[in-house]
């Protein structure tokens, strides 16, 4: 070690993350503190750093009856729609991409790198430069309003299938030649072999899968238009956007929480696999 | 059981690159054939092709009598055992064994004998086969990966360099495993090693490839007694023969570039009288000797306890001696060495092909 | 790299391939295709009928003010968060980079801001500084600053941009960590033995060493700013007031769902796809020559 431990070395780091720590928790901790009140005491500006005594009923009341100015949808059905969403983009996107990073690495056919570049393009463009034009397909399909509608575009993407054609590329060449010598043929190699072997590959993928589908925005502010069909993250804009004076901050502050908890709740549960598929997807 | 027979088999890549340039040879049923050459010298990839794990671009290859060119891998009745083990990380020891009978439907009950059977051989116990490979020493996954392949009871087994990952006194111990156990189970092999020391000791059929082609083929003792080619003579011994330059000066005497002469042994080679040679001595063979015709300026001398190396110089080539540990070490800066004639080995200066 | 031992067939791998070409021929290529075609049409007030006009779309949008000044907001807005979020999270990556006990809480600490949707974070800053009751705007008022996002436009830039530093700094910061934890000890520790003082080590060690991470981020931040932003804006500010924080994606949106001029939308899109599809190559191209040296 170089540095010389001083206190200041020691002291100044500490000192410094502890600020970022705070930063980064303030907006989050004061959500909080503001879905445990009532409305007056945050209307009138009186919201200190300390929870209130209306949580329970500010959470029972949104997650099963819904804030009523604006959407008297609860805030339960809209997470069991975040959560179908979710949880349907990250298996679509695993499924798809398995099959597809398997043809690519494991056959030879003609066009294959065409096939590669052909899919390796949609990396480039996210869904919002192409999004009117996308909805009027999925209007013409009869998707808008639907499960499908919200999940199948947005796996229309390559992340997943580069990420599993480079763990392909790194499982030794050898696994395969000892399956073929074991009477193993493709689908028995694929199922016995390269699936066990990516099943981490597998989980990260779903870590940063499930939070991008949990977390969209634009696309389901588009396609759904039915109460029942809204995300959270939906929701929750439309209890913001009503006048000032009617905004029930306090719903409004607990729905937040509630949409942010689970994606948090991954990210911090499966800490290892979500940096590990931060750093893989990205790269 | 079964005989294995190539006959001019190539290999082309669609790059044009020829791997393997027509190589022909039998291993007899039993017999334990060992591949050797140095690295890119095809080995692997004719290995491979037995193995239907690459195609055959040129000619056949047979195994108990069937042309199997075009058969899988799993129809080829083989077992191999991989340089990297290639075991399956995610099954345990004793799955890693029975994956293959399973692939093939083999009941149960059959696979865990076999399976018991060849992990007494092996020496695995109980406890070993339900680890999973990653707890496994280096020496032990060896082990497993040859129970993979004995479990099978192919008709041939084939081994990919599968002591190169071991350190040196594990190698030595396993090679004298495998030859047991290849002897005791009676099953034809085909061996593939860069290390020519492994070869000799292994082979009952050596095999000597370079650059696509086989330069030699014939039991162990005999290529080592006499190498086809300067190639065959410098890759098989160890410390490698010694050459210079030579030209015949009468039948039975040849004129070193030094200036000195060696009688050699007519009934050896045949070559005019004023034929440019190349002329290659082992160390082993030379000896000390202060009746000697060469002398040999010493550079350095290497004390390796079981005997010893002199370095020297004859003319302008390096010229190295190795001496058994009774023999003295020489205290002068120059010794003198004779060879028998027998030992001389002749060969042309521009083919390179013995003489 | 290509696979040594692989199978043979056509049928087989077609079928696997099958399900993604599928999804993206529809939802991919078909929509950006319609997108390009579009952008070169023009479609005549009660759309019925659509005639081709070549560039006409992108010459006309380039001498509409506000077009031009959404251009502009979008690039001080990416400018400033990528700035202000890799300045942060480098800071802080540096900081929990040193052997301090608990580096691994800290970093627990810090990165799960990435989970948050940009609309929630929009939302949970928008409580904060909401002129009325927000408690960081109490204490600006108080400190006699008038703010007020929803009236004054450069207050507003404020709040989006310190909204989507904030989520940003994890993403930055856990590729920051890696990148220091990637560069060998041995190097700083040669400095150390030439001379340098800490500070300079930094400087002329760590940070060069550095620079592979530090230009993806900056591609990855703009393309954030770009695109996952719309949420906080649209969360937030909805683009005002006075369109002081109308992104280019966000105008695409308000202009599309007003309906109205189809051929210009389109444009708008073509333009943001380009501009991606330029980042990422400098992305490509820069990662390439990484590999190669």
């Amino acid at each position: 070690m170089v540095e010389r431990r001083t206190f200041f070395s020691v002291a100044l780091p500490h000192a410094i993350l502890m600020i970022g720590v705070l930063i980064v928790f303030f907006p989050v901790w004061l959500a909080v503190v503001a879905s445990t009140w009532d409305p007056a005491t945050i209307i009138n500006g009186q919201l200190g750093l300390l929870p209130g005594p209306y949580g329970a009923e500010n959470y029972s009341r949104i997650l099963f009856s819904g804030a009523s100015s604006s959407t008297r949808e609860p805030v339960w059905s809209m997470m069991t729609n975040s959560f179908v969403m979710a949880v349907g983009v990250a298996v679509g996107k695993i499924f798809i991409s398995l099959l597809s990073a398997f043809a690519i690495v494991y056959y030879r056919f003609p066009f294959r790198m065409a096939v590669f570049w052909f899919i390796f393009i949609t990396l480039m463009l996210p869904v919002e430069v192409r999004i009117f034009p996308t909805y009027k397909i999925v209007a013409d399909l009869g998707f808008l309003d639907t499960y499908q509608g919200l999940i199948i575009p947005l796996i229309a993407s390559a992340t997943g299938t580069l990420l599993f054609r480079q763990f392909f590329m790194t499982v030794p060449d050898e696994l395969l030649e000892a399956s073929k010598i074991d009477a193993a043929g493709p689908f028995r190699f694929f199922k016995d072999t390269l699936l066990p072997l990516s099943l981490t590959t597998m989980a990260a993928l779903f870590v940063i899968q499930f939070i991008y589908g949990w977390n969209q925005y634009l696309w389901p502010l588009l396609i759904t238009t039915r109460d029942s069909m809204q995300t959270i993250v939906i929701g929750i804009r439309k209890m913001i956007t009503t006048q000032d004076a009617l905004t029930e901050w306090q719903l409004a502050m607990a729905t937040a929480v509630l949409a942010l908890l689970p994606p948090v709740i991954v990210v911090v549960a499966m800490q290892r696999l979500f940096v590990k598929g931060l750093v893989e997807t990205e790269k | 059981m079964a005989e294995v027979i190539l006959n001019d088999v190539k290999k082309t890549y669609p790059g044009g690159f020829q791997a393997v340039k027509g190589v022909s040879f039998a291993v007899p049923d039993g017999g334990m054939c060992v591949l050797v050459g140095p690295s890119g010298c095809g080995k692997s990839t004719l290995l491979r092709m037995v193995a239907g794990l690459e195609t055959i671009t040129g000619g056949d290859v047979a195994i108990g009598g069937r042309r199997v060119n075009d058969l899988e891998p799993m129809e080829r009745d083989i077992a191999m055992v991989f340089q990297n083990y290639a075991l399956y990380p995610h099954m345990s020891v004793y799955d890693n064994m029975a994956y293959g009978l399973r692939n093939r439907k083999t009941p149960e009950a059959e696979i865990a004998t076999r399976v018991k059977d060849a992990a007494r051989i092996l020496e695995l116990n109980d406890e070993m086969l339900a680890r999973k490979p990653r707890q496994l020493s280096g020496g032990q996954r060896q082990r497993v990966a040859m129970g993979r392949a004995i479990v099978r009871k192919p008709s041939v087994f084939l081994f990919d360099e599968p002591l190169s990952n071991l350190d040196a006194k594990l190698r030595v111990q396993m090679r004298v495993e495998i030859r047991k156990l290849q002897r005791a189970l009676k099953t034809t092999a085909i061996y593939v090693t860069h290390d020519q020391l492994e070869a000799m000791t292994l082979a009952d059929m050596l095999v000597v490839m370079n650059a696509g082609r086989m330069e030699q083929a014939g039991a162990p003792l005999d290529v080592y007694q006499r190498p086809a080619s300067v190639f065959v003579a410098s890759f098989i011994g160890s410390p490698p023969m010694n050459f210079v330059s030579g030209v015949i000066e009468s039948l039975g005497v040849v004129k070193l570039e030094s200036g000195e002469t060696l009688p050699y042994d007519v009934n050896e080679h045949i070559a005019p009288v004023g034929a440019k040679v190349t002329v290659g001595v082992r160390p082993e063979i030379a000896h000390v000797d202060d009746n000697g015709p060469l002398t040999l300026p010493v550079e350095l001398i290497e004390e390796l306890g079981m005997g010893r190396l002199i370095h020297a110089r004859l003319g302008a080539r390096p010229f190295t001696i190795a001496q058994g540990p009774g023999e003295a070490r020489p205290a002068s800066a120059s010794v003198r060495a004779s060879v028998p004639p027998h030992a001389v080995h002749l060969f042309d200066a521009g083919t390179g092909l013995r003489v | 790299m290509e696979k040594r031992a692989v199978y043979a067939g056509v049928s087989t791998p077609a079928l696997l391939l099958i399900p993604q070409l599928a999804i993206i021929v529809i939802f991919f290529y078909l929509p950006a295709g319609q997108a390009v075609w579009q952008s070169f049409q023009l479609q005549d007030a009660f759309g019925l009928s659509t005639i081709f006009v070549g560039f006409e779309n992108y010459r006309d949008l380039f001498t509409r003010p506000e077009y031009l000044h959404a251009l502009g907001v979008t690039v001080v807005f990416s400018a400033l968060v990528a700035f202000f979020s890799l300045s942060i999270a480098l800071l802080l990556a540096v900081m929990a980079n040193k052997q301090i006990a608990g580096a691994g809480v800290y970093k627990t600490l810090l990165i799960w801001p990435y989970a948050v949707a940009p609309a929630i974070a929009g939302v949970l800053w928008l409580f904060l500084f909401q002129p009325s009751m927000g408690m960081v705007a109490r204490w600006l008022q108080w400190a006699g600053i008038d703010w007020n996002p929803l009236l004054d436009g450069t207050h507003a830039m404020i709040l989006v941009v310190l909204a989507s530093t904030w989520k940003q700094i994890s993403y930055n910061f856990l590729f920051f960590l890696a990148g220091l934890q990637s560069i060998p000890h041995s190097l700083i520790e040669a400095s150390a033995i030439d001379g340098a003082k800490p500070m300079r080590r930094f400087w002329t060690i760590v940070f060069p060493l550095l620079s592979p991470t530090t230009f993806y981020l900056i591609v990855v931040n703009v393309v954030y700013v770009f695109f996952d932003t719309f949420g906080i804006i649209d969360a937030v500010t909805h683009g005002g007031p006075a369109s002081a924080t109308t992104t280019l994606v966000f105008k695409v949106y308000n202009d599309g769902r007003s309906g109205g001029d189809l051929g210009s939308s389109a444009a708008q899109s073509v333009i943001l796809m380009i501009i991606v599809i330029a980042l990422t190559a400098i992305q490509f191209r820069y990662i390439e020559r990484k590999v190669n040296y």
